[in-house]
C-alpha cells in the first residue's frame, strides 16, 4: 500500500468519522489469490484501532464473493453473535481503486498444521471444538430471504444436487476425465438426503480458516464461499479427512482437534438439534468431492500457464487421493 | 542409448542436495515460507521421480483391461472419458469388475501423486 493510498484512506476515514485520523504500522499479511490483507493501526480521535484492511486483489478471479459482499456477511454474522472480526467500515472503490473493507484485527493464529500440533494453542481442544459447533449453529440461524444478503441466490434445486450438476458441466468441458470423482458425484446423486430449509452456510469453515489464541477461538475467517445451503454441509466439511492436517485418529475427526461428539454437543447447545455421525457421513463424502473440484480448478491455473506456481501444481496432485478416499467411503475398498 | 545418470537418478540427487545442503541453511522457523517452498519442491521431485519409475507400463495394463471390460477401443484419454460417462450413467453401480477396475486405476494415480495416503490407510500399492 503506497503512502498516497494511506493518505487517501486517512482523508476518507476522517470524513466518515468526523475525527482526526492517522494510519500507521501498515504491513502486508498473508492473503490469498483473491484478496490482499493489510494490518494497520488506525488512530481515530482518541481511540487506537488495531485493524485489518481487506482488499480485492488486482487480478480477482470469479466464483468467490467480492469484498463488499463479504462485509455484508460479516455484519450479518456479527449481529447473531458469531465470533468474527468486528466489521468497521465498508470501503469505496474511489479510495483505493478497488473494493475493500476495514475490520478489527483478531488475536491469535490461523495456521492449521501448527494448530493441530502445538497443543498450547486453542486451549482445551474439546472445548474449542464445542465452540466451533456453537459458532456454526449461530451462522445457520441466518435464513433467507434477507435484503442485506440479496447477492446470495437461493439454489433452485437441492444444494448438493446443484453441486453435482455444476461439477459435471465443468468436467464435460475439461481436458481430463476423473472417473473416481465421477463415481463420487454419482454416489452423491443417488444418496441425496431429504432437503432441509435453506440457511446460511459458511462452506469453508475448517481448521486453518479460524483464528485461535490461548483462550480459544477468536475469529471465524474466510467468508468468500458462503451461500444458502444445507446446515450439515459445514459440519461435514469440518470433519472431513482432508481437513484434519494429518491427524487421522478418529477421536480427532473434528478438524484434527477433537471429537465429532464435542462438535455436535456445541451445535446442540445453540441450535437445539442433535446431529449424528451418520447424518454427517454424506457431507464428508461431499466435502471430498467439493475439495477435489476446487483442487482441479486451482491446478488448472498452473496447467493453463495463466499463473505458474508450484503450490497450484501440487494442488492438482491432491485430487487422486481425494478420489480414492471417496471410493473407500462409498464401499469400493477391496476386501483384504 | 541415453547417457547415464538418467533423469530419475538426477532427480534423486537433486532431492539429496536440497535435504542435506539447503534445508540446514534455512531459518529455524519450520513454518517459514522457505521451509514450505522446500517441502513443496521435494514433494514435486518425488512425484516426478515416481512417474518416471512407473513409466507407462502400469497404466497400459490397466487400460488394456478397461478396453476389454468396456468392449471399446481408444486412447487412454478416450477410455478414461468413456469410463467416466458410464459411471455417470449408472453403468458401474452394480458391476463389481468395473468397480475393482475403478479402484485400481485410482490407486495407481495415488501411488504416484500421494503414496503416503496408501501407507496411512494400510493399503499396499498393488491393491
Amino acid at each position: 500500500m503506497s503512502p498516497e493510498d494511506i493518505a487517501r484512506l486517512e482523508h476518507w476515514l476522517a470524513g466518515k468519522t468526523g475525527e482526526q485520523v492517522t494510519i500507521g504500522a501498515v504491513k502486508a499479511l498473508s492473503g490469498g489469490a483473491i484478496q490482499e490483507n493489510w494490518a494497520a493501526d488506525i488512530q481515530c480521535g482518541d481511540e487506537l484501532i488495531e485493524a485489518v484492511i481487506r482488499c480485492d486483489a488486482p487480478s480477482a478471479v470469479g466464483d468467490s464473493l467480492s469484498r463488499t459482499q463479504e462485509f455484508a456477511l460479516l455484519k450479518a454474522a456479527y449481529a447473531v453473535g458469531v465470533t468474527v472480526p468486528g466489521p468497521l467500515w465498508q470501503g469505496d472503490a474511489a479510495v483505493l481503486g478497488r473494493d475493500f473493507f476495514i475490520m478489527r484485527r483478531a488475536a491469535g493464529t490461523a495456521a492449521g498444521h501448527k494448530l493441530v500440533r502445538d497443543k498450547t494453542l486453542g486451549a482445551d481442544r474439546e472445548a474449542l471444538v464445542r465452540q466451533v459447533g456453537r459458532e456454526m449453529a449461530r451462522i445457520h440461524s441466518i435464513r433467507p430471504p434477507r435484503d442485506d444478503l440479496a447477492f446470495l441466490t437461493p439454489p433452485a434445486v437441492h444444494p448438493a444436487l446443484l453441486f453435482v450438476q455444476e461439477s459435471r458441466d465443468f468436467l464435460d468441458q475439461y481436458h481430463s476425465a476423473f472417473p473416481g470423482l465421477e463415481w463420487g458425484l454419482r454416489w452423491l446423486e443417488t444418496h441425496l438426503p431429504p432437503q432441509e430449509p435453506l440457511c446460511l452456510v459458511h462452506r469453508d469453515f475448517r481448521t486453518g480458516n479460524y483464528m485461535v489464541n490461548e483462550q480459544g477461538l477468536t475469529a471465524v475467517l474466510d467468508w468468500e464461499f458462503t451461500a444458502w445451503s444445507q446446515p450439515l454441509e459445514d459440519l461435514g466439511w469440518f470433519c472431513a479427512r482432508c481437513w484434519r492436517f494429518g491427524q487421522l485418529d478418529d477421536a480427532l475427526a473434528a478438524g484434527g482437534l477433537g471429537s465429532r461428539e464435542a462438535l455436535f454437543d456445541g451445535y446442540r447447545e445453540v441450535s437445539g438439534r442433535q446431529v449424528t455421525a451418520e447424518e454427517i457421513y454424506y457431507w464428508e463424502v461431499f466435502a471430498h468431492a467439493r475439495w477435489a473440484m476446487i483442487a482441479i480448478k486451482q491446478g488448472e491455473r498452473h496447467i493453463s500457464g495463466q499463473e505458474p506456481s508450484l503450490e497450484l501444481a501440487l494442488t492438482a496432485h491432491i485430487v487422486p487421493e481425494l478420489e480414492l478416499h471417496i471410493l473407500a467411503m462409498t464401499g469400493l475398498k477391496p476386501d483384504r | 542409448m541415453r547417457i547415464k545418470p538418467d533423469g530419475a537418478d538426477l532427480l534423486d540427487t537433486v532431492a539429496t542436495v536440497l535435504r542435506e545442503e539447503i534445508l540446514p541453511a534455512l531459518p529455524a522457523d519450520k513454518h517459514s515460507r522457505q521451509h514450505y517452498a522446500l517441502r513443496m519442491a521435494l514433494n514435486a521431485l518425488g512425484i516426478a521421480r515416481r512417474q518416471l519409475q512407473a513409466g507407462d507400463a502400469a497404466e497400459d495394463v490397466e487400460y488394456e483391461a478397461l478396453q476389454v471390460l468396456l468392449d471399446e477401443d481408444g486412447s487412454h484419454e478416450e477410455m478414461s472419458r468413456s469410463f467416466a460417462r458410464l459411471i455417470r450413467a449408472g453403468g458401474v453401480d452394480e458391476d463389481a469388475a468395473l468397480q475393482r477396475m475403478l479402484w485400481r486405476l485410482t490407486a495407481q494415480r495415488v501411488s504416484e501423486s500421494a503414496p503416503r495416503y496408501l501407507s496411512q490407510e494400510g493399503l499396499s500399492q498393488e491393491s
